[in-house]
């Protein structure tokens, strides 16, 4: 059983998610190989970029007048493809793509993938399911599988140079363009979360305003990123950038200090790789105790102010 | 459920359907939207709002599906929408590279997303004279292509770490604790 990558080139990310994807082919793929790389294309993007980022033996430049869905879907639906099994990038655009195509072609879809494997000639894959509290293995009963990464997996470094890909291309610039005009405004940075070596994140027991300056103090004393669960963002405490979990900022710090958060599995999923948990909440049943390395039990107003003075102090 | 029924009812939604899954298949979205799409026919829709995903499968298919089997186009991550004179849509939804902004037209599937939003709380009033009106519950019984994926296992994700406690000892002697056993090495230049 062979696999394809499908990418869309027309994306600013394109260039983490194919090293994701390469990663994932190379390390969470077992008894299957990727043999090529789809590449979809407005164009935007400098051929040699795409090429020197590909690490399998084929590629496949697919031409096209828009990378929107709509029109990516149209031209996948009609490429003569024969792999069994498709892998997409975690995000909007994978997601998307891989259940419709799937849909569309009769196959079958998962998304939030963490593996794949061939297990007595069938197609397993792997995700978290019941909001991140279990790990799912699911058989896939069609083809093709249509699979779009978890976020938050590993990228891999660039391929070394030399190593040739074969390319064929396909020309679907005649397809029409989703009606509607579309504004694209950039996203507020994440705060460099996903790269932060130290984080602060807050959940609910920051109780509001005062609680995130002190988070916000608190991660500028230690020189970290700050963030906070989803629960906080909803009620608009700090903004939606600043969202940890699996619907925002995938982290990986060397430190990571939580602030009244309860640790439920949705944002836990956001920090555990962490090299190492602080957790300081004051119910010592809540689930975050047993998933950090260190907690104290406590209301953080009563530790911050004094974390705080010895922090800054040893600065001085 | 019913409580939540009730509110919508309160809010002057004209109808609440349940469609009653308790005895459907676990992990089988294309029946959820087989059903859905089907009720959108029945009703003549040409606007399905949905979450992004349920709680329990984690699939995120649903959506997706919907809008492949009504042929509609879709937009997910959607974080606010609003009417827009004389038959349109503004829709502001998150995709990889930033927030997006379309102006559409029905007929058109929109999953939310990471939108800030909650039920407006309907008045006293409203929830006697519109809550008690009845909820209708229909069974989940559509023609739907058989799971694409069967679940053949599954097991709980182990996050447990050392969980080492402190308590106790009052808030200044806690964090001078922390700082000196765990921080102040880990905060070395």
């Amino acid at each position: 059983v062979t696999a394809a990558l499908v990418l869309n080139a027309g994306l600013k990310v394109f260039p983490g998610q194919i090293r994701t994807l390469g990663a994932f082919m190379k390390t969470r793929l077992q008894g299957l190989t990727a043999d090529l790389t789809i590449v979809l294309s407005d164009s935007t993007r400098d051929l040699a970029e795409i090429r020197a980022l590909t690490s399998t033996p084929r590629g496949l430049l697919i031409h096209l007048p828009s990378t929107e869905p709509e029109t990516a879907l149209a031209a996948l639906a009609r490429a003569p493809l024969d792999q069994r099994l498709l892998l997409f990038p975690a995000g909007p655009f994978g997601a998307e793509v891989a259940v419709r195509l799937a849909t569309r072609l009769g196959g079958a879809a998962l998304i939030g993938v963490t593996s794949a494997r061939l297990a007595e000639g069938r197609l397993q894959a792997e995700k978290r399911v019941y909001s991140q509290h279990l790990e799912a293995i699911f058989t896939l009963n069609r083809t093709p599988a249509c699979l779009s990464l978890a976020p938050g997996l590993d990228p891999a470094e660039p391929p070394p140079p030399g190593e040739e890909t074969a390319w064929a291309e396909l020309d679907f610039r005649s397809l029409p363009v989703s009606p509607g005009a579309r504004q694209l405004t950039p996203l507020a940075e994440r705060g460099g979360l996903s790269q932060a070596r130290r984080l602060v994140v807050g959940g609910l027991g920051l109780g509001g305003a005062e609680g995130v300056e002190a988070l916000t103090r608190l991660a500028e004393a230690l020189g970290a990123e700050w963030g906070g669960s989803r629960a906080a963002a909803l009620r608009a405490w700090l903004p939606m950038s600043r969202l940890v979990g699996v619907s925002g900022a995938m982290t990986r710090p060397e430190l990571c200090l939580t602030l009244g958060a309860s640790g439920a599995a949705a944002f836990f999923a956001g920090i555990e790789k962490s090299r190492f948990i602080v957790s300081i909440n004051q119910d010592p049943r809540a689930p975050v105790i047993s998933r950090s390395d260190v907690a104290v039990i406590a209301d953080w107003r009563s530790i911050v102010p004094q974390l705080l003075k010895l922090v800054t102090g040893e600065k001085k | 459920l019913e409580a939540l029924a009730k509110t919508l009812l309160a809010l002057k939604f004209d109808r609440v359907r349940r469609l009653d899954l308790a005895e459907a298949p676990l992990f089988h979205p294309e029946l959820v939207a087989a059903l859905l799409a089907a009720e959108a026919r029945a009703l003549g829709a040409d606007l399905v709002v949905m979450g992004g995903q349920s709680a329990d499968g984690d699939n995120a298919q649903t959506p997706l599906m919907l809008a492949e089997f009504l042929k509609w186009p879709i937009l997910t991550q959607v974080t606010a929408f609003e009417p827009l004179a004389p038959a349109g849509l503004v829709v502001t939804s998150l995709e990889d590279d930033g927030q997006a902004r379309r102006i559409l037209a029905p007929p058109l599937c929109l999953a939310i997303g990471n939108a800030a939003s909650w039920l407006r709380v309907p008045t006293l009033k409203d929830r006697l004279e519109y809550g008690h009106r009845g909820i209708e519950v229909l069974p989940a019984i559509a023609p739907a292509p058989a799971p694409g994926a069967s679940l053949a296992s599954l097991k709980p994700v182990e996050t447990r770490r050392a969980g080492l406690v402190l308590q106790g000892e009052g808030g200044p002697a806690l964090a001078a604790r922390l700082y000196a056993e765990f921080l102040q090495e880990r905060l070395a230049p």
